[in-house]
């Protein structure tokens, strides 16, 4: 006689093989659109700063590394702050998207979970941006203000230290936890929302 | 004194959760708590040198480094690679989830010692693994166990809140 897998083995042993399987789509496939949207993103953002000279934003070498011309008010005249680093960071800030998805999917399906998946992806996709601005800004803070006030500086560096080494790897699993009736109500013990009704399933 | 609402508590949860979990990682930042966390890393390490021992093999450890004898880089542990992230979110929702406190204590003390198991685990893959392909430890490294020890937070968690829900659930008499 067969024995009844809990949920957690049952989700587990659904979530392994999609985290093996969309960890390889994403390292081969994914990540030159990934890594073109995120260079955009935070070209854009740098950009915006107000009074941002010409030539701030994000270019990417031949050999992979990221420059960020990122700019900074020193003595009242804002210029460019050049920084160098390789594409380990960069990489890093997208791998949410097929974490996200795994543990989404490892969920069973309970009916029109699409606007919910492209949802959690799109919170995903506002990560990596958010994660090279609090790097730089950090950069920024050692070495062209070095005498800021001791609480401001722990303020950025805890803000770099979460965007960059925390949410790619905790928010996913708190997004589909978050957007994922089935997956919420499980965890959780059924406060969360129901999952639709059966009538309402598979259109 | 009536039931808690379960509804209420809930609500609870969700408010209270973010809030642990960034109190955490703040605390991260305080200079006493990095010192501690230093020590922590560093008796990680020991135990993992000492369990590659006990297995026959050998790893030479200078404070957060764990080395091959014949010389060779090694594996730095570092803030991520010390579990301390997954620990300050699993301890966050252990604190705010609605239990008692003996199970949310024993929850704490169980999940912990589960995660940190796991990621002794990591350290000693990646510390071979290092030595095998260097390509290969970088994904491992920084993507793939990653991945795991987040996936098994939330399992330990749900673990631990189904076992809290079913003692909620129990009857307070047994049946004679």
């Amino acid at each position: 006689m067969s024995r009844r897998r809990s949920p957690q083995t049952a989700f587990l042993l659904r979530a392994l093989p999609l985290l093996a399987v969309l960890l390889a789509i994403w390292w081969f496939a994914l990540l030159p659109p990934l890594l073109g949207w995120e260079r955009i993103t935070t070209d854009l953002l740098l950009s915006a700063f107000p009074g941002a000279p010409l030539q701030t934003g994000v270019t990417v070498t031949a050999d992979g590394t990221w420059v960020l011309q990122a700019p900074a008010r020193v003595n009242g005249v804002t210029r460019n702050i050049r920084l160098v680093l390789p594409p380990r960071l960069p990489i890093q800030l997208t791998v949410g998207l097929p974490l996200f998805w795994a543990f989404f999917l490892a969920t069973p399906w309970t009916g029109r979970l699409w606007k919910r998946l492209l949802a959690g992806s799109a919170a995903v996709m506002a990560l990596p941006p958010v994660g090279l601005l609090a790097y730089a800004a950090h950069v920024v803070q050692i070495y062209v203000y070095p005498a800021a006030p001791v609480l401001l500086a722990r303020g950025i560096a805890g803000l770099d230290y979460v965007t960059s080494t925390v949410a790619p790897y905790v928010a996913p699993v708190l997004l589909a936890v978050a957007l994922h009736p089935q997956l919420g109500s499980t965890i959780l013990g059924g406060t969360a929302p129901a999952p639709l009704p059966i009538a309402a399933q598979g259109r | 004194m009536p039931a808690p609402d379960p509804k209420a508590q809930m609500r609870r949860f969700l408010a209270l959760f973010p809030i642990l979990l960034v109190v955490g990682f703040a605390l991260l930042q305080v200079p006493a708590v990095e010192t501690a966390i230093g020590r922590f890393t560093q008796g990680l390490v020991r135990i993992s040198g000492g369990l590659i021992h006990a297995c026959g093999g050998k790893a030479v450890v200078t404070g957060d480094i764990l080395a091959p004898p014949g010389g060779g880089s090694g594996v730095k542990v570092e803030n991520g690679c010390n579990a301390i992230n997954v620990t300050i979110l699993l301890w966050a929702a252990m604190l705010t989830y609605p239990s008692g406190w003996l199970h949310r204590l024993k929850g704490l003390a169980l999940g912990t010692l589960a995660l940190h198991a796991v990621n002794l685990v990591r350290i000693i893959s990646l510390f071979y693994l290092e030595q095998y392909n260097r390509q290969w430890f970088d994904f491992a490294h920084f993507y793939l166990w990653e991945s795991l020890i987040v996936l098994d937070t939330l399992v330990i968690f749900w673990v631990w809140a189904a076992f809290v829900r079913g003692r909620r659930a129990e009857p307070d008499v047994a049946p004679a």
